[in-house]
């Protein structure tokens, strides 16, 4: 097999398809990395090491921590400097050099009919792993932390839609406890949730009961000092990764609102 | 030997605009003007040595190789900058929210409706203004125009201002959180912060962010 292989092919034409096959291998990988996490954490910590976007990358992130805690910003570590700086020089130097003068020094010693030195071949062998699995490392790390990225961007819509209703939520259960303290000529209940001997309703506080973040509910029960507000969510459409829109989540809250207190309680 | 020269030579490539692009705080600069100078040490490397010594099957092959490494790099450095400059913006943000949340809640609605709750509780005939009801509930609490800091919400400052007998005002910043404009002159001598004011007058309570 191996003799059939070494007369069809060159050298080149080997490690060519070697390259390839090993670059499929890694866009596979990387459909099915989620279901392997552990492997795609380990690789990851090598790959910071390895790549330097990566380590300017965590000094980002540091920035942003140091500013959501209120700290000056962080200079930067004799450590993170050096490291990026030798992992410039490895992808960029010293991989491709010593891959090309190996290369070189093996072809000469075959040139003239001798067998290249153990050592030689070691490092040519090496050079070549390095070459080679550098770009799919990278290729793969991309691929990883654009779907990483997509994830979190989808997170973080979510969440800032719970933060905004949220906060009209507790502007609508302050007006109704204004509305509860003051008098009937400030346009109050004077003690009271009702208007004109009628439930209040959310337009006589000033708010429409459906906008762009959902539907507000808002009724009373049998109590006179307890409102209660209803929230049901616009549903959130997100991509699914075939591109398809798919309803993820429905968002629900209910308010209990009382003169000088308010609950706001996560339904959904 | 030849191949230490060239060694020498990449270090010099990658690391005198690594050095150019330092800053203090950041590292992007340093990657980026690092990552330009492999790129011409790589083609350096590539038209020297490689084209004069290989093959052109050789050459084509190496030559895709370092085209795929650099290609390769530059949707990394790409796409790790964006996730990390967004992420960046992201906490920023949500400190925004924290601060907003807690000022309004905790720090002007939980203070404001217990002063207008104690102002109508009162009778008609012997009612005190609105900013003696507000000194009569927050006695002790005030120092030099303000308030004392809850220990859950320490990095907020109140402060309160009086405009005659009928409206308090009270002005609410939080030390840490940015708010719209960075250029914001706050009260209490910070700059850029969140600010939210709450008037409290007979009326009601208003709230208005101010940055």
């Amino acid at each position: 097999m191996k003799e059939i292989i070494k007369k069809r092919f060159s050298n080149g034409e080997i490690f060519f398809i070697g390259s390839v096959v090993l670059l499929l291998i890694v866009v596979a990988f990387r459909f099915f990395i989620n279901q392997f996490q552990f492997i795609s954490d380990r690789f990851g910590s090598i790959a910071s090491y390895l790549v330097s976007p990566a380590i300017a990358g965590k000094v980002t992130v540091q920035q942003g921590i140091a500013k959501f805690s209120g700290d000056p910003l962080p200079v930067l570590e004799m450590g993170d400097l050096l490291t990026t700086y030798i992992s410039l020089i490895l992808s960029f130097v010293a991989g491709p050099t010593a891959f090309i003068f190996l290369w070189k020094k093996k072809k000469e010693s075959n040139a003239v009919g001798l067998q290249s030195s153990l050592p030689l071949r070691i490092g040519y062998g090496i050079s070549v792993a390095w070459v080679v699995l550098m770009p799919a490392l990278i290729i793969t790390f991309t691929s990883v932390s654009s779907f990483v990225f997509s994830e979190m961007k989808r997170e973080n819509a979510l969440s800032q839609y719970r933060d905004d209703v949220m906060f009209t939520l507790a502007t609508i259960s302050d007006k109704a406890q204004q509305y509860y303290i003051l008098p009937v000529q400030e346009e109050g209940g004077e003690k009271s949730f009702l208007k004109e001997n009628k439930p209040l309703i959310l337009k006589d506080l000033g708010f429409e009961p459906k906008t762009s973040l959902g539907r507000f509910i808002l009724y009373r029960q049998k109590s006179d000092t307890t409102l209660y507000l209803h929230f049901i969510g616009t549903k959130i459409g997100a991509m699914n990764e075939d591109f398809i829109p798919e309803v993820t989540h429905t968002v629900e809250y209910e308010v209990s609102i009382s003169p000088s207190k308010y609950f706001i309680r996560v339904l959904h | 030997m030849k191949i230490f020269w060239w060694f020498i030579a990449g270090c010099l490539f990658v690391g005198v605009p690594f050095i150019f692009g330092y800053e203090q705080t950041d590292l992007w600069r340093s990657v980026i003007f690092g990552a330009m100078g492999g790129t011409l040490y790589l083609l350096f490397l590539f038209f020297v040595v490689i084209k004069k010594t290989f093959s052109l099957k050789e050459n084509v092959l190496v030559g895709s190789l370092f085209i795929i490494f650099i290609l390769a790099f530059t949707a990394y450095t790409v796409n790790m900058y964006r996730m990390t400059s967004y992420q960046r913006g992201l906490l920023s943000v949500i400190r925004t929210y924290i601060g907003s949340s807690s000022i309004i809640s905790s720090e002007l609605h939980d203070r404001a409706i217990p002063v207008l709750y104690n102002y109508y509780s009162q009778s008609k005939e012997n009612r005190h203004s609105i900013v003696e009801s507000f000194k009569n509930m927050n006695n002790g609490s005030v120092f030099n125009g303000e308030m004392k800091p809850r220990p859950s919400s320490a990095q907020i400052r109140t402060f309160v201002f009086y405009q005659g007998d009928s409206l308090v005002r009270l002005v609410s910043i939080d030390t840490v959180a940015y708010g719209l404009k960075d250029d914001f002159v706050n009260i209490g001598g910070y700059c850029g912060k969140l600010q939210y004011t709450a008037t409290i007058s007979k009326h009601g309570a208003l709230y208005e962010r101010n940055n």
